[in-house]
């Protein structure tokens, strides 16, 4: 009974470890499949961007950049104090949003104009949801 | 926007000292829990330990008491106070900005553990179990404390006293938020009781009493958590003016990691009357305080690649992922030794017992997606130097099957006639379900209403055998379980629904002017300034008219004096169906206004399914106690 019980248990943690391993295997493929890179000015100019896929491009509002165009769309530049790039949004902008401050825009390159199509613009805040200052290094 | 002249600790000219009473009576209480440890291992039971506790915890009263009536009396020489609260500020805020904050937030959950801890106390004393259990309670309490005067300590001042604070957070000026930290913080500690009194059964053997109890603090704790997540989901969607109510942000995916593992906990609680996979009960007990302990080390230590980026101090990220460190490697050093030990049995195959198990599974594997969903980024961040974030669509994609497959599992359990299995039956199962993946693939429906159609059928199926039950036995056999199912079908179906049919639109309108979108026509009335204690609001007065019915609605944009924070407070007309909701965004040179406008499915449903889930939850717990 007992070496039965025990045969058991291990097969149990066996199976148990496969099945576990096996789901993250698959877990981790779809992770893959949607991630979204949050890079920074710099690092987008760096990189041999031959690519459309959708990314976080996070950086600093650059001071007087922030232009309104035709209806709702509005054109600023991101900055990390390096380099710069342009981002065109249409829509409405978070309330934390504002000139010299983080912003992270998701969207895609334009790479005829060197621009930046965001959909979607969030406001970096702290725990006290405050717009967040990006420090500058160096 | 600079807040005055001073910040943070570092950047302060201003000599900082500690605040003697209040040090004193944090100390004092970290000396008694040392104390209650050293007894409750000492003796096989004593009274002492119990005063002991119930010393404890009037100690952290007293502490917290003496924290709140410095935001009363606007004592701002307490940094706390100065950074959280401010003159202008309702003194109902003044209390709520107690647990505002890091600090103040982590002290409120040490007097909760305390105070649970003496509840435990008075409702089970004399139990064998107790002293493990507070010996248990009383180690994490001890390292909690260690935590907060070393590295959040609220009780620091300045030496000067200025005029003025710098406000509580406009967006936390809310009443939901008010509430939701401390019912989370509970959740928490309640978690830490139930594990307490795992950690008893292991030493002692799970006998009915401590099972009993054991039942009543898992139910608990998964009820105030689950109400916690409610509520902040509630918040997000009329404060935050998002215009969603879950974003599968980090923030909300480590609550959701415990709530994840103490619902197969609760759930495997069951099994616990034949004493069935007693370890896996074990496990999931040990894993689910776990969890709570990852949670609040993932907020609070700013690994987080967030938008909600709650930066704070490393050294507390450092000090709380060591705490996790300590409790896990202890208790699952305790699990593997004491495991086998613990009788298991498996249960046969397809009986109730099974389809838990199955159930179980389920529940870890979604834990699972959420865990590496969440943890991913930081471990990429950390090993590779590479910042990403994951998408919506990974969770949701992953997620939905295995909740339909979950809602599968426990509807088939309600039809007990279904699971004696012949081959007929099976080949007339196989068969069928083939035809309706055929029927599925030619008709070229999408996924997602497939999985509409799908919980839509449960739901009618799951509330006619209610009512049939009903109506031919005059009552429901175990309501909490078949009402508290019925609410999770419910809430998918709104869920989904408002996945599929949602829509928003941006656009920009002056006073007077109305657009038309989605068989709805809104006109901006007017646009109003005015004038309150401590913010100037910006009033936009809307009408909605949709079909016959017209409604009208505010939108606001608040300025608060203090720091000039804008903050929105969206409009919302909430009908059973859907919810018309707009946020006011910035005004333009011509005195147009942009405003984003969304239809919502489905949300009313999604908080009344939540509530009936809840009150199942309440229901199923008390039930057997009496009280």
């Amino acid at each position: 009974m007992i070496r039965k019980n025990r045969l058991n248990k291990i097969y149990l943690i066996i199976f148990f470890l496969l099945s576990v391993g096996l789901i993250t295997f698959f877990i981790l493929r779809a992770l893959e499949k949607n991630i979204d890179l949050y890079l920074t000015p710099s690092e987008v100019k760096a990189a041999d961007f031959n690519q459309f896929d959708d990314f976080k491009l996070g950086g600093m509002v650059k001071v007087g950049s922030l232009q309104k165009l035709e209806g709702l769309e509005i054109s600023f530049i991101v900055t990390d104090f390096q380099s710069e790039m342009t981002v065109i949004y249409e829509g409405v902008l978070p309330n934390l949003f504002k000139e010299n401050s983080g912003v992270v825009a998701t969207g895609s390159l334009n790479p005829e104009q060197n621009q930046f199509i965001a959909t979607e613009i969030l406001a970096k805040h702290d725990e006290n949801y405050m717009p967040v200052k990006i420090e500058v290094q160096n | 926007m600079t807040k005055t002249t001073c910040l943070s600790k570092s950047r302060c000219k201003i000599n900082i000292q500690p605040d003697f009473f209040g040090n004193i009576l944090l100390s004092f209480s970290a000396f008694l829990s040392a104390l209650i440890f050293v007894v409750s291992l000492s003796k096989k039971h004593s009274n002492f330990g119990t005063k002991l506790v119930l010393a404890n915890f009037a100690t952290l009263i007293i502490c917290c008491g003496y924290l709140f009536l410095q935001f009363l009396e606007d004592n701002f020489s307490f940094i706390y106070v100065f950074e959280n609260s401010s003159i202008l500020l309702p003194t109902f805020y003044k209390i709520s900005a107690f647990w505002s904050a890091h600090e103040g937030s982590f002290l409120l959950m040490i007097l909760f553990l305390s105070g649970s801890m003496f509840i435990n106390n008075s409702f089970f004393s004399g139990q064998v179990w107790m002293p493990i259990s507070n010996a248990t309670l009383s180690f994490i309490l001890f390292f909690y404390l260690v935590f907060q005067i070393f590295t959040s300590n609220p009780f620091l001042t300045f030496d000067v006293l200025p005029n003025n604070g710098t406000d509580l957070n406009p967006l936390l000026q809310d009443p939901l938020l008010v509430i939701h930290p401390p019912v989370l913080f509970a959740g928490y500690v309640f978690y830490a009781v139930t594990f307490s009194l795992v950690i008893a059964g292991m030493f002692i053997g799970f006998d009915k009493k401590l099972f009993q109890s054991l039942k009543l603090w898992a139910g608990v704790s998964w009820f105030t958590l689950t109400f916690a997540i409610l509520l902040g989901s509630i918040w997000a969607y009329y404060e935050l003016g998002w215009g969603g109510y879950w974003f599968w942000d980090p923030v909300e995916n480590v609550v959701l990691l415990p709530w994840l593992a103490g619902t197969a906990f609760t759930h495997s609680l069951i099994f616990s009357k034949n004493k069935i996979l007693l370890s896996w009960m074990v496990f999931l007990g040990i894993s689910t305080f776990l969890l709570t302990i990852l949670a609040s080390f993932v907020v609070r230590s700013g690994v987080l690649n967030s938008v909600h980026s709650f930066a704070s101090d490393p050294s507390r990220g450092v000090f709380l992922l060591s705490l996790f460190g300590v409790f896990a490697f202890a208790s699952l050093a305790l699990f593997f030794s004491k495991s086998v030990f613990l009788q298991s049995e498996w249960p046969k195959l397809l009986s109730k017992q099974y389809l838990l198990v199955l159930n179980n599974v389920v529940l870890l594997a979604i834990l699972l997606i959420v865990f590496l969903g969440t943890l991913y980024p930081i471990v990429t961040e950390v090993f590779y130097g590479q910042k990403l974030s994951i998408g919506p669509n990974y969770f949701s994609s992953l997620i939905t099957p295995l909740v339909l497959i979950l809602i599968t599992l426990f509807s088939v359990e309600q039809f007990p006639n279904l699971l004696k299995i012949n081959k007929r039956k099976f080949l007339l199962g196989v068969l069928s379900i083939a035809l309706v993946v055929i029927i599925i693939d030619f008709l070229k429906i999408s996924a997602l209403s497939v999985g509409l159609y799908f919980v839509a059928l449960v739901l009618s199926i799951l509330l006619l055998k209610a009512l049939v039950e009903l109506a031919t036995k005059r009552q429901i056999n175990i309501a909490h379980k078949v009402f508290g199912h019925l609410s999770v079908v419910l809430l998918t179906f709104a869920v989904i629904a408002n996945h599929q049919f949602s829509e928003s639109l941006d656009v920009r309108l002056k006073p007077g002017e109305e657009v038309e979108f989605s068989n709805t026509v809104v006109r901006l009335d007017s646009v109003d300034v005015e004038g309150e204690m401590n913010f100037d609001t910006v009033v936009a007065n809307f009408s909605i008219q949709s079909g016959e019915t017209q409604s009208n609605l505010k939108s606001e944009k608040r300025v608060y004096k203090i720091g000039g924070v804008i903050t929105s407070e969206t409009g919302i007309v909430s009908t059973v169906q859907r919810d018309y909701h707009i946020v006011l965004g910035d005004r333009f040179q011509d005195g147009s206004w942009s405003i984003r406008y969304s239809i919502n499915y489905g949300i009313m449903l999604i908080w009344i399914s939540s509530i009936l889930l809840l009150f199942s939850m309440l229901y199923g717990t008390i039930r057997r106690h009496g009280y």
